[in-house]
């Protein structure tokens, strides 16, 4: 209980102020010559043309309290105070401070922030041909902004909180009352309230701070960058989470299929989505399971090769000196190297990249015989089919788990790859997004959940939320009964 | 009385079907031709479908039993025997699941040696397959239940595909004459199916587990018959596409029947056929473990966790132990000839038992 | 922690006790074709053709054989391993072949393994060989790289249309089962191909027999459903009539009693008229052809069922068709009195058109 002594919080101001001082960029002056008060603030904080048009000239005349200075100005959001970290924040968060060295120790507020931000740009790592193309930016107030536009009612409600000892990152929980599980929301406050760290620099940092199993390399929330497949989430009765500074909004719970889906996925007709949705699954399925299953056969199961396929397979093999698993693991591991490469460096050079790794290193490996040209297609291919998660971060876990397989392909066969698929789902058995399955819908089994999970069915069979988010209110929208009515040809 | 498990631990009623599957339908389908045909040749599919029916009938018993103790059968033992013999005979049963689980465990690791790896050694594969049914048990009863929805949705389609091969080469003739047999014939042509057709005891267990369990009934039935119907389908092939004599030779028709599969990618489908039935073997050693070591807790008070970690270890210890084809085989018969007295001796008695006791009780 | 431990001991036993031996693709000789000679009472000699890959691109397979003598299969196998440059593996086995000489004593021991392995599969090719199965196996042929390629070929993609299915499981079932007498194609070398010659006829595991080329035919039309065939029909002033089947359906009927059974086989054909040089095809004369068809066909069923008759043998089933009929049957009974039994052979040609010339 800090003392309430005017005294006492006259030092305290001081020593903020001098503590203050100590910047470059801070300043402080009385407002003329032998004025009673003072201005404080940060330069690098606040809006030049603010100061100089909104608030000097206002201020040049003779005030006797911080309450005249106060009616006077034309700016909204001002508050006396006199609590010291109040002061601080305000100080931190580009307010000019109206302060009077005698008197009553408090202080005027003055917001004139400067925010620097982007502007808002099209998303980048889920880019759709289609459909709306903004992203959203690093400033959580232009988010929400964005976030509103598309959801207009006061059910969207905005839960702003504080994480980070250094950092002090504003948190906004954003869900739409009425819809959104209640259990789902108190976790998620709950758990970032939780939170003891000092530097939140993203939302992924929430991310992992807040999920169920920290170890799983599955992303267990899921994050994105389009406003429009954020709303689609919140509309379903999901919570999301923004964080200031961070260009993406995390959202639960979820289930792995989420991560199969891409916001166009609802842009095209239901059976091109589903189809595409489909292919997706699969390609994730071949990623995971090709090069394990190549090693497998050609090390242990060459049984199992049609004829015509063998004497392809022995004459690309023919002069490679490493066994089949050596051989796999080096070519993923040349991929590997090629995305990590690409990753960090900038568009062109990333080409360039692509080009000579993809291309050149690829060919001459084949040509030296270091590598079968059977394997290069099959490894290449399930890189390629690792790049059709809409969910950059699923990607990530795919290249993750296939070494894995690999080895068990090389130690036990296709009953290694098995063995390892086993281990594989009991994990993802096991995983639970906000306390609710992962796997859902398939286990459990919520045949009902199918209609926009694995497929997804036209709007007009989705008029009830999924079962998993156990959302309050499950009816999108009421369904008309549909009309019988006798037809022939040519009626 | 002890608690029943909460609300959030249990399944739905509908997931009995899969967990009825899963303990039915396992390795046994590779290889109960032969038995059955010994006894009853063309006819050995009409022995299928009596198994199955009688199934029918100890699975409705069950239910009558376990609907009227409304828990589990360490319950129902101490309730109706007191708790010196109702322990004992619980005891009993635990056992007999475990060393179900040891045959299916040991059954699995042949199939891998005689099939793919000679050279494998038995505590390699015992030690894998022991850590896969830990990091399922230790999920709990909803992810054993994962596993055999997972395994059902895996391989069942598979197996029914795999039947379009043989197809091209059959014979209907070797059906023919049907019941061509003595009655006494199929009684033990049935009996020895309904070893196959063992592993809903497991049911004993998990019934607590269940929302709304006397609801869940009806997917038991299904569950059965859904088995009964793979067996009888793959036993009309087999009949169809080998003869008496090569039936009576092979020991794994099925998989003989998978050699020819020619996909114009992949050819002997039993390669990638034993790999996935690992989920079949698993799933079914896991509930027999799950329910075991779930009535070594109702019984002895001992945490599941711990109890588990020795019932695996013991379970591939002796699995280790079991050295060749001949000590499988009699640990199947033994296992066969127990599994009847449980179906047919064991539960009619304890049916008639409770029945009798809860007249008693209203009529004094 | 303790949880750690144990999953990196787990990973650790995993990694440096695996004990199965590999058997990488390249590293293996393939064998994809086997046969054996006669040598004398108790000695066999096998011939493996396991083509071998030079390393490269686009290199052609060259051709390699094994020749060993020896008792057993595998003690054949054995000393041909000796020889070969690889480990030979019989998991790619596409042909399995008897010289005829080795076949009329008996092929028990050699189809033995085939029924034991697993690696080997069931869909293996099996034929008698009309003379050497060395000279067969090794010789080079000019229309193919391998003569290993040339026999698979031969009996993948075109034997199996001309004679029902020669699979290791087909003669297997056939040998093991009471109702069914094996047999297999036979090929043999004719100048620098391989020509197929007729059909081997075994009683257990003896060859007793054979049919001809023309014979097996007839054989195929009267044993199974098929869709292929040309047939030539020797017409009035001996004009020949060349005929293709298009798709013709098989059906066993018995009647009588177990004591005194009768069979009756009915085919039905529906077919085409390919060559019909200098005869007018026209209302009556199509119907005389398919009366002729169906007169020369039935008459060599009927020749060619005399034949299994006196031989002993039962090819066609007929045993199978009879069990099934009846109940309580006695096996034995059936073996005494198959040679006795009457089949008639019924056959309904209807031809449905004539190309795309009248």
């Amino acid at each position: 209980m800090p003392k309430n002594d005017s005294a006492f919080q006259r030092s305290e101001l001081a020593k903020l102020l001098t503590a203050c001082g100590e910047s470059a960029d801070f300043l402080t002056f009385s407002l003329y010559e032998n004025s009673p008060f003072f201005i404080a603030y940060f330069k690098t904080l606040v809006k030049p043309e603010i100061i100089h048009h909104d608030i000097l000239p206002i201020v040049k005349e003779e005030f006797s309290t911080l309450e005249e200075i106060k009616e006077k100005l034309l700016i909204e959001d001002l508050s006396i105070t006199d609590n010291i970290p109040d002061i601080q924040d305000k100080l931190m968060t580009g307010n000019l401070i109206f302060y009077t060295k005698e008197g009553q120790p408090a202080c005027l507020a003055v917001p004139a922030p400067a925010v620097e931000k982007r502007q808002v740009a099209t998303p980048e790592t889920e880019y759709s041909v289609v459909g709306p193309k903004e992203a959203f930016v690093e400033s959580l107030d232009t988010n929400l902004n964005l976030v509103r536009k598309r959801l207009p009612i006061p059910e969207l409600q905005v839960k702003e909180l504080m994480v980070g000892k250094l950092s002090k990152t504003r948190i906004a929980v954003v869900y739409v009352k009425g819809i959104a599980d209640s259990d789902n929301v108190n976790t998620v406050i709950q758990r970032i309230q939780g939170i003891e760290y000092d530097e939140i620099a993203d939302s992924s940092f929430l991310s992992q701070m807040i999920t169920d199993n920290k170890n799983s390399p599955f992303p267990q929330l899921v994050d994105t960058e389009r406003p429009d497949r954020l709303a689609a989430l919140l509309a379903e009765g999901k919570v999301a989470i923004f964080s200031d500074g961070s260009p993406t909004a995390i959202s639960g719970p979820v289930s792995l299929i989420t991560f199969f889906t891409a916001f166009e996925d609802y842009l095209s007709i239901w059976n091109v989505a589903s189809a595409f949705r489909l292919l997706r699954l699969i390609a994730v399925l071949f990623s995971v399971l090709a090069t394990s299953t190549y090693v497998a056969i050609l090390t242990y199961h060459y049984e199992m090769i049609p004829r015509d396929v063998l004497s392809l397979l022995i004459t690309s093999r023919g002069s490679i000196p490493f066994p089949p698993f050596l051989e796999a693991v080096l070519l993923e591991l040349a991929i590997e190297l090629l995305w990590e490469a690409g990753a960090r460096l900038p568009t062109k050079i990333g080409q360039t990249i692509g080009i000579v790794g993809g291309i050149v290193l690829g060919t001459a490996a084949v040509q030296a015989g270091l590598t079968s040209n059977v394997l290069l297609i099959v490894v290449a291919t399930g890189a390629l089919a690792s790049f059709t998660t809409p969910i950059y971060q699923l990607s990530n876990v795919i290249r993750l788990i296939r070494f894995p397989f690999i080895l068990l392909a090389q130690l036990l066969g296709l009953v290694g790859v098995a063995v390892c698929f086993a281990f594989l789902m009991s994990h993802l058995l096991k995983l639970t997004s906000l306390g609710r399955p992962f796997l859902e819908p398939i286990y459990p089994l919520r045949v009902k959940d199918f209609k926009d999970s694995i497929i997804r069915l036209p709007f007009s069979k989705q008029a009830l939320r999924p079962l998993q988010i156990r959302a309050k209110d499950r009816v999108r929208f009421q369904q008309e009964a549909p009309q019988k009515k006798e037809w022939d040809i040519d009626d | 009385m002890l608690p029943l498990p909460p609300e959030s631990r249990k399944v739905s009623p509908f997931f009995v079907f899969y967990l009825i599957v899963a303990a039915q339908f396992g390795l046994g389908v590779f290889s109960f031709q032969r038995y059955i045909v010994k006894a009853v040749g063309n006819d050995a599919w009409i022995a299928v479908i009596i198994a199955g029916l009688s199934i029918h009938i100890v699975l409705w018993m069950i239910y009558q039993i376990l609907n009227k103790g409304t828990n589990d059968i360490t319950v129902i033992h101490k309730e109706l025997f007191g708790k010196g013999l109702g322990g004992l005979l619980s005891l009993a049963l635990i056992v007999y699941l475990l060393t179900l689980a040891v045959s299916v465990f040991r059954s699995y690791i042949e199939l891998i040696q005689v099939w793919i790896f000679p050279q494998l050694e038995t505590w390699y594969m015992a030690l894998i397959l022991s850590s896969l049914v830990y990091v399922y048990v230790i999920g709990g009863f909803r992810v054993v239940v994962g596993i055999c929805f997972l395994s059902f949705i895996l391989t069942t389609p598979i197996f029914f595909i795999m039947l379009e091969f043989p197809l091209r080469h059959v014979h209907f003739s070797h059906l023919l004459p049907i019941l061509d047999h003595t009655a006494v014939e199929f009684l033990s042509a049935s009996k020895k199916m309904a070893y196959s057709l063992t592993g809903f005891e497991t049911l004993f267990f998990f019934y607590p587990f269940i929302k709304n369990a006397p609801s869940s009934q009806k997917w038991v039935h299904y569950g059965a018959a859904f088995s009964t119907f793979s067996y009888l389908v793959i036993m009309i092939v087999s009949l169809m596409y080998f003869t008496k004599a090569q039936l009576l030779e092979s020991i794994w028709p099925t998989l003989t029947i998978w050699k020819i599969a020619d996909f114009p990618f992949l050819e002997r489908f039993e390669f990638m056929g034993l790999s996935l039935w690992l989920f079949n073997a698993l799933n079914s050693v896991c509930i027999f473990i799950w329910a075991g070591t779930r009535g070594l807790k109702q019984l002895f008070t001992v945490k599941q966790k711990h109890s588990l970690i020795f019932v695996i270890i013991m379970t591939a210890v002796v699995a280790v132990l079991l050295k060749n084809r001949e000590q499988i085989e009699q640990l199947n018969t033994v296992m066969g000839l127990v599994s009847l007295y449980v179906i047919y001796a064991y539960i009619p008695f304890l049916f008639f038992y409770q029945m009798i006791k809860s007249k008693m009780r209203r009529t004094s | 922690m303790i949880r750690y431990l144990f999953w990196s001991i787990f990973t650790l036993i995993l990694l440096f006790n695996y004990s199965i031996e590999t058997k990488i693709l390249e590293d293996i000789q393939h064998v994809s074709a086997i046969g054996y000679d006669y040598v004398d009472e108790d000695r066999i000699k096998g011939t493996a053709a396991a083509p071998f890959y030079p390393a490269g691109i686009d290199v052609q397979p060259l051709n390699a054989f094994f020749t060993a003598v020896g008792h057993t299969v595998l003690d054949i196998l054995q000393k041909q391993q000796m020889e070969s440059q690889r480990r030979l593996a019989t998991g790619r086995l596409q042909n399995f072949l008897i010289s005829k000489d080795l076949a009329k004593h008996g092929v028990a021991e050699l189809t033995d393994p085939l029924a034991r392995s697993t690696d080997i599969g069931r869909d293996v090719y099996m034929a008698v060989v009309d003379g050497s199965v060395e000279e067969l196996l090794t010789f080079k042929y000019p229309n193919a790289p391998t003569s290993a390629q040339y026999l698979s070929d031969f009996m993948e993609r075109n034997l199996k249309d001309i004679v029902p299915q020669p699979t290791v499981h087909a003669f297997l079932d056939q040998y093991g089962g009471f109702a069914q007498d094996p047999f297999l194609p036979i090929i043999g070398k004719k100048d620098d191909h391989i020509q197929y010659k007729g059909l081997a006829l075994f009683k257990d595991d003896l060859y007793v027999g054979e049919l001809s080329n023309k014979e097996s035919y007839v054989f195929k039309l009267f044993y199974e459903k098929t869709k292929t065939g040309t047939y030539e029909i020797r017409f009035k002033n001996k004009k020949y009539i060349a005929t293709e089947n298009i798709r013709s359906k098989v059906k066993y009927k018995v009647s009588g009693s177990q004591d005194n059974p009768r069979v009756s086989v009915h085919v039905s054909v529906i077919g085409e008229v390919k060559d019909a040089s200098s005869v007018l095809m026209k209302g009556n004369t199509m119907k005389e052809v398919e009366q002729e068809w169906s007169k020369e066909t039935t008459k060599r069923a009927e020749k060619m069922m005399r034949k299994f008759q006196e031989l002993k043998i039962d090819p066609l089933g007929i045993g199978e068709k009879v069990r099934s009929h009846f109940r309580n049957f006695d096996k034995e009974a059936w073996k005494d009195r198959y040679p006795t039994v009457p089949v008639e052979f019924y056959m309904k040609v209807r031809i449905v058109n004539t190309g795309i010339t009248e």
